[in-house]
C-alpha cells in the first residue's frame, strides 16, 4: 500500500562481482568495483563505491568477470554469460570479440594473457587475447572449481588449478599436467595465494563442511616435463629380444617348408576333427541336439548319494515353434537300476523359450551300489534317431543297509 | 635268501606290493615278528603316502565349520581368497583365464589350492553335492587326497591292516619305533587324525618332549583337525627343539589356512634364515605370491630356485605360463621345451608347447604337437585340448573347424563352460540367435567368469531386452569391474533408462 503512488521498481539481483585497478598496479592503489547483475548489465562503480559510473548492457546475463590492466589505460573486462559466451568490454564499450565456449561456464581464471575457462561438458579450454582456441582439455568427471596459481616472488609460476567432482585437484600449465592432488571429497571452494609468510598457499573448502589448507613445498618442481603428453607410463611392450629374432630368421629361412608342412597338418587335423565329429553325431554321446532342424536344449543332473537319486532334467525349446509330443526315454543297465517315478513317459509339448524341469527317481538296486552310465533319450514321433541324448555317469551308491 | 631280506630289498626298490605281500606270508607264518610287522606298516604308509607339505586341502564340511576368525576385509594384496584385488597388480582377467575361485589360473596343476574364495560357486553346498568327481556323489568333505579310502579299497590290503579303534594310545607310545610307523600309517592310509593325535600325545609325553618328530607329528594333526592355535604351537616348538625344514613348510600350512599371506612369506623367510638356499622354502614364497597375485615377485623367485635346481617343474612351469599370457610365447616355448628335456609327458604339456609354437608363429611344429597331445589325452583333459584346436582354428580362419572342435570339446565334457561360451560367439556369426542365447546362458551358470555374461548382454541390448542386458552386465562387472567394454555397454543402458 504504501508503494501505491510511486514508480515500478524492480530489485536487480548481482551475479559477480570483480575490481579492476584505476590507474596503477599497486594492490592498495584506486580500484573500481565492477559487478553484474541479473538484468543483462555491467555495472562499473566510481572509485567512492556510491555512484555508477557507467553501465553497460550485455547481450546475456553474466555470471564470472575477468579483470585484465588498468581501467584507465586499455583494460580488458571479460564476462562469461549463462548464454556460453564470452563477451569482452574494453574501454568501457562492449567489443565484437566473443568467444564461445560449446557448453555453459562453471569457471574462468584469466593466466598469462589468455582465457581459461570450465565449462559444464567437463572441457577446460583456453582462448587467446584475438578470439582463437589455444587448447581443449577433457577431463573425467565434473569441474567444480577453476582457480588461478599465481607466484611472483618464490618462483614464477603460472598455473591453473581445476578442481574435480571425484575430489582431485588437477594443475595444468599451459596444457600440461603438472600434477594431480587427490583429495577424499567433492570441493565447494578454493583459493590460492598468500597465507601468512607462505607465498603458495591453497585454502580448500569441502561439501561435507571441511576446511583444509596445503602449502606449496620450496622445492616443488612445477616446470613441465619434456615427453609429449599420452600415456606417461612406460608401456610393457616387451623388447625385440635375441629369440625372437632368431625365430622369424628360422621363419625366412624355412618358409616353404613350414607352410608345406603346416598345411599338410591343417588337413590331418581337420579329417582328424570331422572323423571324431561324425562319430559323436552318430553315436549320440553329444549333448546338442543335431535332428535335423531342431533346436533343444538339455541339461541333466544327478543329486543324491543313494540309494535313490534325483535326475533332474532341464529342457528348454529353442526354436520359433512349440514342439508337440516330445518324450522323454531311460536306457540303462535293470540289473542295477531300477526306475521309481512313474508317468515321465507321458508326452509334452515344448513351448518355446520356457524351461521345463523334470525330476525322475531311479534307485540302485545293485547290493555292492555299483555305477552305472544312464542315458537320457528325448524323441518324439519325426524320426528314430533321438532328438538330443544325455549321457549321466551315475555315481556310487551308498548302499542301503537294511 | 631270507625273506625278510627280500621284503626289505624291496622296500628300499619301492616295490611296495611285492614287499607287503612277502610281510603278509611271514607274519601269517609268525605273528609276533615285530621287525616284519614294521616292515609291512611302512610299506603300506609309503605306498599311500603323499608329499602333503605343498598342498592343503580343504574339503567342503572344513569350510562350512571352520570358526577361525579371518579378515572380513582384507587389505588388497594380503589375502589369498581376495586375490582380485592386488596391491602389485597382476595380469588383468581380459588377458589371463581366471579359476572359479577368481585366481588366474596357474601354470601349475596344485590340488586344491588352499581356500577358495568366499561366494565362489566351489564353495556352496549345491556345487559339492553335484557329480563332480567321477565315482561318487558325496562331497569331499575332508580333504582330497587324505581322503579315508574305506570302502573302496579295503579288499586290497587284505582286510584292516591295523584296527585303529582297538589301539591303546599308551601301550602304542612305550614301543617308540613302532610307534612312530603307526602314526605315520594312521595318517597316511587311514587318515585317522584323531587316533594319530592320541598316539602322538603319549608318546611326546613319553619322551619327555624332546623329541622333534613327535611335536611335529602332533601339529600336523592339529592342523588336520582344525585347531590352528595348537598346531602353531606344536610346531613352533618343534623348530626350538630342533631346526627343520619340514616343520617350516607345515608352519606355513598354518599361515596359510588363516589366510595370512603375508606372514606366509615371513615364515618362509625365516626358515631361509635358517636354511639359506632350501628349494622348497623358496618355492613356498613364490607360490604365495603367485596366490596373492603378484606375479613380479613371484617370478622373482622361480628364478631364484631355478638357480639352485635347474628341474624345478613348477618353476619353470608358473614362468613359463606367465610369459605366455604377457605375450612373449618365445621365451614361454623355451621353458616348456625345457620341461619336456626333463621329461614330462603328458599331454598338458604338449599343449601348451602347441598353443606357444602357434602364437610364435612356428606353424609347422604347432599342429603335430597337438596330435600328441590329443593321443596322451584322457577324459579329463582332451575337453581343453579340443578347445585349444577350437582356438587354434579362429586364428587360422577356419570357423567351421573351429566350430566341429568345440562341439566335441563340448560333447567330451558337458561342464566345460569355456567352450560353451566359445560355440556361442560361432552360432552368432551364423545366425543362429536363439542358439547363442541359450549357449552363453549354460556357459554363464556352469563356471563364473565375465565373457559369457558379457556377451550374453551384449547380444539382448543388440535385440532390444535392456532389462536382461542390464542384470547381464550387472554380473558380468561383478566378476570383472575393470572391463571397459562392460563399463560402455552399462553408460549406454543407464543413459537408456535415464532417457525413459
Amino acid at each position: 500500500m504504501d508503494r501505491a503512488g510511486k514508480p515500478l521498481f524492480q530489485s536487480n539481483y548481482l551475479t559477480c562481482m570483480k575490481t579492476m585497478n584505476k590507474n596503477k598496479e599497486d594492490v592498495k592503489s584506486v580500484s573500481h568495483l565492477i559487478v553484474c547483475n541479473e538484468n543483462r548489465e555491467l555495472i562499473i562503480m566510481e572509485q567512492s563505491g556510491i555512484k555508477i559510473k557507467k553501465s553497460i548492457k550485455l547481450p546475456s546475463v553474466g555470471v564470472f568477470i575477468e579483470t585484465y590492466g588498468l581501467y584507465d589505460i586499455d583494460g580488458k573486462i571479460f564476462i562469461a554469460c549463462r548464454d556460453g559466451k564470452i563477451y569482452v568490454v574494453k574501454n568501457g564499450l562492449l567489443s565484437n570479440q566473443v568467444y564461445d565456449i560449446e557448453s555453459k561456464p562453471v569457471g574462468m581464471v584469466y593466466i598469462d594473457k589468455s582465457i581459461v575457462v570450465a565449462s559444464m561438458n567437463n572441457v577446460v579450454s583456453s582462448y587467446y587475447g584475438k578470439g582463437k582456441k589455444n587448447y581443449s582439455i577433457y577431463m573425467p568427471c565434473t569441474i567444480t572449481n577453476i582457480e588461478k596459481m599465481i607466484m611472483k616472488r618464490t618462483k614464477s609460476v603460472n598455473a591453473a588449478l581445476v578442481a574435480l567432482s571425484n575430489g582431485e585437484i588437477r594443475m595444468f600449465n599451459n596444457k600440461f599436467l603438472i600434477t594431480t592432488i587427490k583429495t577424499d571429497d567433492v570441493i565447494m571452494g578454493m583459493r590460492f595465494g598468500v597465507f601468512g609468510r607462505e607465498e603458495g598457499s591453497l585454502v580448500i573448502n569441502f561439501k561435507h563442511g571441511g576446511l583444509s589448507v596445503k602449502m606449496l613445498q620450496r622445492q616443488a618442481n612445477l616446470s613441465v616435463s619434456n615427453h609429449k603428453p599420452g600415456p606417461s607410463i612406460k608401456q610393457d611392450i616387451p623388447l625385440k629380444i635375441k629369440l625372437f629374432v632368431e625365430l622369424t630368421q628360422r621363419e625366412r629361412d624355412h618358409s616353404v617348408d613350414m607352410h608345406r608342412l603346416f598345411q599338410k597338418d591343417l588337413c590331418k587335423l581337420r579329417l582328424k576333427t570331422a572323423q571324431s565329429y561324425i562319430s559323436l553325431l552318430n553315436e549320440g554321446h553329444a549333448p546338442m541336439s543335431y535332428a535335423q532342424g531342431s533346436k533343444l536344449r538339455l541339461n541333466a543332473t544327478t543329486e543324491g548319494i543313494g540309494p535313490i537319486f534325483k535326475i533332474k532334467l532341464e529342457l528348454q525349446n529353442l526354436s520359433k515353434k512349440s514342439m508337440v509330443g516330445t518324450r522323454v526315454m531311460l536306457s540303462y543297465a535293470t540289473d542295477i537300476y531300477k526306475v521309481i517315478s512313474k508317468g515321465f513317459h507321458k508326452p509334452m509339448t515344448l513351448l518355446p523359450q520356457i524351461n521345463y524341469n523334470q525330476e525322475i527317481l531311479v534307485e540302485n538296486i545293485d547290493e555292492n551300489g555299483a555305477a552305472d552310465l544312464i542315458r537320457v533319450f528325448i524323441y518324439n514321433h519325426e524320426s528314430s534317431m533321438p532328438l538330443i541324448t544325455a549321457n549321466l555317469n551315475m555315481p556310487l551308491s551308498e548302499v542301503d543297509l537294511e | 635268501m631270507d625273506q625278510f631280506v627280500l621284503a626289505m630289498s624291496k622296500f628300499k626298490r619301492q616295490k611296495y606290493d611285492d614287499c607287503i605281500e612277502i610281510c603278509t606270508e611271514l607274519l601269517k607264518k609268525n605273528e609276533y615278528d615285530q621287525a616284519t610287522w614294521l616292515l609291512k606298516c611302512r610299506a603300506l604308509t609309503m605306498k599311500n603316502y603323499i608329499d602333503d607339505l605343498e598342498i592343503d586341502e580343504e574339503g567342503v564340511a572344513d569350510i562350512l565349520m571352520d570358526d577361525n576368525a579371518m579378515a572380513t576385509a582384507p587389505r588388497p594384496g594380503t589375502s589369498f581368497s581376495r586375490p582380485t584385488s592386488s596391491a602389485n597388480g597382476g595380469i588383468s582377467q581380459n588377458v589371463r583365464p581366471m579359476s572359479n575361485s577368481g585366481r588366474p589360473i596357474s601354470g601349475y596343476m596344485r590340488p586344491g589350492s588352499s581356500r577358495m574364495g568366499a561366494g565362489s560357486s566351489r564353495g556352496q553346498l549345491t556345487t559339492a553335492m553335484k557329480a563332480n568327481r567321477p565315482g561318487t556323489n558325496r562331497a569331499v568333505t575332508s580333504g582330497g587326497r587324505m581322503l579315508r579310502i574305506g570302502t573302496a579299497s579295503m579288499a586290497n590290503s587284505g582286510g584292516q591292516f591295523i584296527q585303529a579303534d582297538k589301539i591303546n594310545a599308551r601301550n602304542t607310545a612305550k614301543k617308540k619305533y613302532m610307534a612312530k610307523a603307526v602314526v605315520d600309517y594312521l595318517i597316511y592310509v587311514e587318515g585317522n587324525f584323531r587316533r594319530a593325535l592320541d598316539v602322538a600325545s603319549e608318546a611326546t609325553v613319553l619322551s619327555k618332549y624332546e623329541d622333534w618328530w613327535w611335536k611335529e607329528r602332533i601339529g600336523k594333526c592339529y592342523l588336520k583337525l582344525g585347531m590352528i592355535k595348537e598346531a602353531e604351537r606344536q610346531l613352533q616348538s618343534s623348530i626350538k627343539t630342533q631346526d627343520m625344514i619340514v616343520t617350516h613348510l607345515e608352519l606355513a600350512k598354518v599361515s596359510m589356512r588363516r589366510d595370512q599371506a603375508l606372514k606366509t612369506i615371513e615364515v618362509y623367510q625365516s626358515g631361509l634364515e635358517a636354511h639359506p638356499f632350501e628349494v622348497h622354502l623358496y618355492t613356498g614364497i613364490s607360490r604365495t605370491y603367485e596366490f596373492i597375485n603378484d606375479p613380479t615377485n613371484s617370478n622373482k623367485l622361480c628364478k631364484v630356485v631355478l638357480n639352485f635346481d635347474n628341474t624345478n617343474v613348477e618353476a619353470i612351469a608358473t614362468l613359463a605360463s606367465y610369459h605366455f599370457y604377457t605375450n612373449q610365447p618365445e621365451i614361454a616355448l623355451r621353458f616348456y621345451r625345457r620341461l619336456i628335456q626333463c621329461g614330462v609327458n603328458n599331454s598338458e604339456l604338449w599343449n601348451n608347447v602347441g598353443l606357444c609354437c602357434f602364437y610364435a608363429s612356428q606353424y609347422d611344429i604347432a599342429l603335430p604337437c597337438f596330435e600328441r597331445a590329443l593321443s596322451l589325452a584322457d577324459d579329463t583333459n582332451i575337453a581343453d585340448i579340443w578347445y585349444n584346436i577350437g582356438h587354434v582354428a579362429i586364428g587360422i580362419g577356419d570357423l567351421g573347424l573351429a566350430y566341429q572342435a568345440y562341439k566335441i570339446a563340448v560333447s567330451s565334457n558337458p561342464q566345460h563352460a569355456e567352450s560353451f561360451n566359445n560355440l556361442g560367439v560361432l552360432e552368432l556369426r551364423k545366425g543362429n540367435l536363439e542358439q547363442a542365447k541359450a549357449n552363453f546362458q549354460s556357459s554363464s551358470t556352469l563356471a563364473e567368469f565375465f565373457e559369457p555374461c558379457y556377451n550374453s548382454a551384449l547380444l539382448l541390448w543388440k535385440r532390444g531386452d535392456f532389462q536382461e542386458s542390464y542384470k547381464m552386465i550387472q554380473k558380468s562387472l561383478e566378476l570383472f569391474p575393470d572391463h571397459i567394454d562392460s563399463k560402455e555397454l552399462k553408460k549406454n543402458l543407464t543413459q537408456h533408462f535415464a532417457a525413459f
